[in-house]
C-alpha cells in the first residue's frame, strides 16, 4: 500500500486535487475581499483547474530537476532508475524509452475513452429521435470524441518519436530529458481537465469550438479550451526536443542524408508541432478571456470578428493533419524496403517530400473556410496552395511503387541473380538490417552496422 | 516491356471500373440548380483523376507483389536500385502541371457559380437558434418557408442573430455561412421545380440537427400567386399571430403542453410565481413575459442557464413581442 501511494502518478493526482481546491478557494477569497458575490463558478473552476495541473506536475516529480537547480543543488546528468522496475513507468522517469512507453499507454487509454464516446452516440443514432441521451449530452460526447481522439493520436505519434528517434540516430537519449518528462506529464492533467468537462455541463461546439457558440456554451467549454491549451505544451516542447536531438545528437558520421527515413518524417512533424501549435492555443485562450473578462475578440457587438478565430484555429489545425500522417508515412517508407529487400527508391526525394509537405501545409489553412464569409477572392489562392500538397505527396507514393517494382531487373523476379551482391551499397542500408536481425526492443544503434558493413548484410531474419 | 504493357492495360481497365463505381453509387443528390451543373462537372473531372491515380498506384503495387514475389529457392536480396533522378523529376513535373490545370478549372467553375444576374430576385435570410426566416423586401412578405421561382436567379443576403449557421440545400450544391455582424451572399438559380430542404450546415448548438426549413421551387406564375396570397392573409387575432411566431422561433426550446425541453414550458406560466436562479421569485405578469423575451438574461429561471435563450429584441417588432405575450398568456 505504501508502495502504491509513493508512485509519482498517485502523488501527482493528490496534488492535483489539492491544487484545484486551492485555486477555487483563492478566487473565491479574492472576490470576497473585492466585495463581489463570493461564488462565481467559471473563474473559480478555470483557475482551480490550471493550478491543479501545475500542482500535479510538482507532485509527480517532473519539476524536481529544475527546482533543485533553482535551489543551487547539483543534479546528475543521467539518472538511472532501472532499479525501480515497473514502478518507473508511473513516475517522472528521464529515460526516453520509458517515456515512449508512457506516451503509448496514455494514448491508448485516451483512444479507448474517445472510442467509447463514439460507441455511445452511435448507439443513440441507431434509431431516429433520442432514446437515452439528451441533446446536450449527445453534442458533448460527439465533441469530446473528436478532441480526445486528436489528443490521443498526438500522444501516439510522440510515443513513436520518443522511443525510436534517439535509437535511430545513435544517441543515448533525447537532448533535454527533463523537458521530455515534463512534455509527457503535462498531458496527463490536460487529459483529465478535458474529460472533466463531461461533469461541468459539457459543451456543444464540436472539437472546433467556434465562437460565438463557444462563447455562450456551458462551463465544460472552458475545460475543453484549457485542456487543449495544456496538451499543446506537450506538442510544442516535445517537438523542440526532437528537433534539437536530431540536429545535435546524431552519431558521428551520420550526415543528414544518411539518417533513417523515419527521422526525416519526425523532423518534419516536429517542425510543425513546434511552430503551429501556438496558434490553436492562442485562439482558444482568446475565447477563454472573452468569456472570463468580457474581452470582445470574436464578439461582433463589441467590434470583434468571429471569422478571425477560424483563421487562427486552422493555421494550426490544418498542419496538425500532417503531424498525424507524416510519421505514418515515414514508418511505411522505413518498413517497405525491409520486406521488398531493396533500398528505398529515391531516398533523398522521399526525405525532402516530408519537409515539403510540412512547409506547403502552412499555406493552405483557409481551405477549411471557403464558406465562412472570409473575403471571397481568397478562395482561389488557397485552392492553388492546397492542390500543391499533392506534389510532394505524389513523390512519396510513386517512390514506394518504384521501391516495390523491379523494371530494370531480371525478367521475372526481383531477386538479384546471385545471393551475394557484388558491390556494397553506397548509402547505408543499415537500418533495415539491424531491424531484421535484432529484436525490436534491443535494437542496436545504426552505427555498429555502418562500421561493420564490409560483408553484405544478411536478411535471413525475414519471416517467410 | 511486357510488364509495362500488362500494367498499362490493367490500369486502364481499373480506372474505368472505379469511375463507373464512383458514379453509380449515387454519391450526389439530385441536380436542381444551374450552379450544381458546374460543380458536378468539376467533380467528375476529379472522379476521373482519382480513379486513374488510385488504379495506377494500387495496380502497380499489387502486380509487383504477385509477379515479383520471392520464388522458391531464391535467397538473395533484390536488385540494388537507389533511385532515378530523371524519374523523380518526371513525377514531380507532370503532377505539377495537372495540379495547376485543376486549380485553373476550379477557379473558372467558382467564377461560373458566382455569375451575377442583375435581375435576380432578392431574399433576405435571417437565422438564429434554431430557425430560418426569409424576407422578400420587394413584396413585404416574411415567411419561414423559402419559395423560389424556377429558372430565375435568386440572391440571398444572409445574416445571423446569434451564432454561426450555414445555408445549405444539397440539391443546389452551393453553401454559405451566416455570420453574426456580417452579411454574406449566395446566388442560386434553381432549375428543377420541387420540394427541398435547407439544412443548417454549421454546428450551432443543441438543436442544430433539427434546424431546417422547407424550400419550394415553383413556376413564376405559382410564385406570383403565392406572393399575393401571403400579402392578403392578415391574421387579426393576436393570439393566433403569437402562435405562428412561436412555432417559427420558440418551440424548439419551449413546449406548450408542460413537457420539458431546453427552456421551461409555457403551460400555466402566465400569472404563476416563477422561482429564479438567485433564489427569489417573481410574478409572471405581462411585463415579466415581455422582458423575458427581449432581454432573457435579466431574470434566469431556476434550473436553467443564462445565455441559452437568444435575445429577440433585434429580431422581433414591438407588436410581435406583444403577440407572443398574448399567446403565452392564453396558455392556461
Ligand atoms: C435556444 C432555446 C430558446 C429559444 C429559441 C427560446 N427560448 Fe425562451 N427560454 C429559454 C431558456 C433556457 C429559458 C430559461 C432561462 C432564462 O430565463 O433565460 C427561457 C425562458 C423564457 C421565458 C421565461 C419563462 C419562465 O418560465 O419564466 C419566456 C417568457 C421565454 N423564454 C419566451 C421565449 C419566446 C417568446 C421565444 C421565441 C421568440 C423563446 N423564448 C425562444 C430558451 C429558449
Ligand atoms: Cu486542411
Ligand atoms: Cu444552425
Amino acid at each position: 500500500m505504501k508502495k502504491f501511494f509513493s508512485l509519482g502518478l498517485i502523488r501527482g493526482l493528490w496534488w492535483e486535487i489539492l491544487g484545484t481546491a486551492f485555486g477555487i478557494g483563492f478566487v473565491t477569497l479574492v472576490r470576497l475581499l473585492m466585495g463581489l458575490p463570493a461564488w462565481k463558478a467559471e473563474p473559480a473552476v478555470v483557475f482551480g483547474a490550471l493550478l491543479g495541473a501545475l500542482f500535479f506536475l510538482y507532485g509527480v516529480g517532473s519539476l524536481d530537476g529544475w527546482l533543485k537547480w533553482a535551489a543551487g543543488e547539483e543534479t546528475p546528468e543521467h539518472v538511472d532508475d532501472s532499479h525501480l522496475g515497473w514502478r518507473r513507468y508511473f513516475g517522472a522517469s528521464l529515460d526516453h524509452k520509458v517515456i515512449g512507453i508512457q506516451y503509448l499507454a496514455l494514448s491508448l487509454i485516451l483512444m479507448s475513452v474517445g472510442g467509447t464516446f463514439a460507441l455511445i452516440f452511435r448507439t443513440e443514432l441507431a434509431e431516429v429521435q433520442l432514446q437515452f441521451l439528451t441533446l446536450n449530452q449527445y453534442n458533448t460526447l460527439m465533441s469530446l470524441h473528436g478532441i480526445v481522439m486528436i489528443v490521443s493520436i498526438l500522444l501516439g505519434i510522440a510515443a513513436f518519436m520518443n522511443y525510436l528517434v534517439p535509437m535511430l540516430i545513435g544517441a543515448r537519449d533525447m537532448a533535454f530529458p527533463r523537458l521530455n518528462s515534463f512534455s509527457f506529464w503535462i498531458a496527463v492533467p490536460a487529459g483529465l481537465i478535458l474529460l472533466s468537462s463531461l461533469f461541468l455541463g459539457g459543451f456543444d461546439t464540436g472539437w472546433t469550438g467556434y465562437p460565438p457558440l463557444s462563447a455562450r456554451a456551458p462551463l465544460g467549454m472552458q475545460m475543453f479550451f484549457l485542456g487543449v491549451s495544456l496538451a499543446g505544451f506537450s506538442s510544442i516542447l516535445g517537438g523542440l526536443n526532437i528537433i534539437v536531438s536530431i540536429v545535435r545528437l546524431r552519431a558521428k558520421g551520420m550526415a543528414p542524408f544518411k539518417m533513417p527515413i523515419f527521422v526525416w518524417a519526425a523532423l518534419a512533424t516536429s517542425l510543425i508541432s513546434l511552430t503551429a501549435t501556438q496558434l490553436i492555443g492562442l485562439s482558444f485562450q482568446m475565447v477563454m478571456l472573452q468569456r472570463l473578462f468580457g474581452m470582445g475578440f470574436f464578439d461582433p457587438a463589441k467590434g470583434g470578428n468571429p471569422v478571425l478565430f477560424q483563421h487562427l484555429f486552422w493555421f494550426y489545425s490544418h498542419p496538425a493533419v500532417y503531424v498525424f500522417v507524416l510519421p505514418g508515412l515515414g514508418i511505411i517508407s522505413e518498413l517497405l524496403p525491409v520486406f521488398v529487400r531493396k533500398p528505398l527508391f529515391g531516398y533523398k526525394w522521399v526525405a525532402m517530400s516530408s519537409i515539403g509537405i510540412a512547409l506547403v501545409g502552412f499555406l493552405v489553412w483557409a481551405h477549411h473556410m471557403f464558406t465562412s464569409g472570409m473575403a471571397e477572392y481568397l478562395r482561389v489562392p488557397f485552392m492553388y496552395s492546397t492542390l500543391l500538397v499533392a506534389i510532394p505527396t505524389g513523390v512519396k507514393f510513386f517512390s514506394w511503387v518504384a521501391t516495390c517494382s523491379c523494371w530494370p531487373g531480371s525478367s521475372s523476379s526481383c531477386s538479384a541473380a546471385s545471393p551475394v551482391r557484388p558491390t556494397p551499397p553506397s548509402r547505408p542500408t543499415c537500418i533495415y538490417t539491424t531491424r531484421i536481425t535484432s529484436s525490436a526492443i534491443s535494437m542496436t544503434p545504426c552505427m555498429a552496422v555502418i562500421s561493420s558493413r564490409s560483408s553484405p548484410p544478411s536478411i535471413t531474419g525475414i519471416p517467410r | 516491356m511486357k510488364h509495362l504493357l500488362v500494367i498499362a492495360i490493367l490500369v486502364v481497365a481499373s480506372t474505368l471500373l472505379v469511375h463507373t463505381g464512383l458514379t453509380a453509387i449515387g454519391l450526389l443528390p439530385e441536380q436542381a440548380s444551374a450552379q450544381a451543373v458546374t460543380i458536378d462537372n468539376l467533380l467528375d473531372v476529379h472522379f476521373w483523376l482519382i480513379s486513374f491515380l488510385f488504379s495506377l498506384i494500387v495496380v502497380t503495387l499489387l502486380y509487383s507483389l504477385v509477379v515479383f514475389r520471392r520464388k522458391k529457392g531464391e535467397t538473395g536480396e533484390g536488385v540494388h536500385i537507389e533511385g532515378n533522378t530523371k524519374l523523380e523529376i518526371f513525377w514531380t513535373m507532370i503532377p505539377l502541371f495537372a495540379v495547376v490545370f485543376l486549380a485553373y478549372i476550379g477557379a473558372q467553375s467558382l467564377g461560373e457559380t458566382r455569375r451575377i444576374d442583375p435581375t435576380a430576385l432578392e431574399v433576405d435570410v435571417t437565422s438564429g437558434q434554431w430557425y430560418w426566416r426569409f424576407e422578400y423586401p420587394e413584396y413585404g412578405v416574411t415567411t419561414d418557408k423559402l419559395y423560389l421561382p424556377v429558372d430565375r436567379q435568386t440572391l440571398l443576403r444572409m445574416t445571423s442573430m446569434d451564432v454561426i449557421h450555414s445555408f445549405w440545400v444539397p440539391e443546389f450544391r452551393v453553401k454559405q455561412d451566416l455570420v453574426p455582424g456580417q452579411t454574406t451572399e449566395l446566388r442560386i438559380t434553381p432549375t428543377l421545380a420541387g420540394e427541398y430542404k435547407v439544412l443548417c450546415a454549421e454546428l450551432c448548438g443543441a438543436s442544430h440537427a433539427y434546424m431546417e426549413a422547407k424550400v419550394y421551387v415553383v413556376t413564376q406564375e405559382e410564385f406570383d400567386a403565392w406572393i399575393i396570397e401571403q400579402q392578403s392573409t392578415v391574421v387579426l387575432d393576436p393570439v393566433q399571430r403569437g402562435r405562428q411566431l412561436a412555432n417559427q422561433y420558440c418551440v424548439t426550446c419551449h413546449s406548450v403542453d408542460g413537457s420539458q425541453k431546453i427552456g421551461p414550458s409555457w403551460l400555466g406560466l402566465a400569472g404563476s410565481e416563477v422561482p429564479l436562479e438567485d433564489g427569489t421569485t417573481i410574478p409572471a405578469d405581462t411585463e415579466y413575459l415581455r422582458l423575458s423575451i427581449v432581454n432573457p438574461n435579466l431574470h434566469i429561471v431556476e434550473g436553467y442557464n443564462a445565455n441559452v435563450m437568444p435575445a429577440f429584441a433585434n429580431l422581433l417588432e414591438q407588436t410581435e413581442v406583444e403577440d407572443l405575450v398574448a399567446y403565452i398568456e392564453s396558455l392556461k
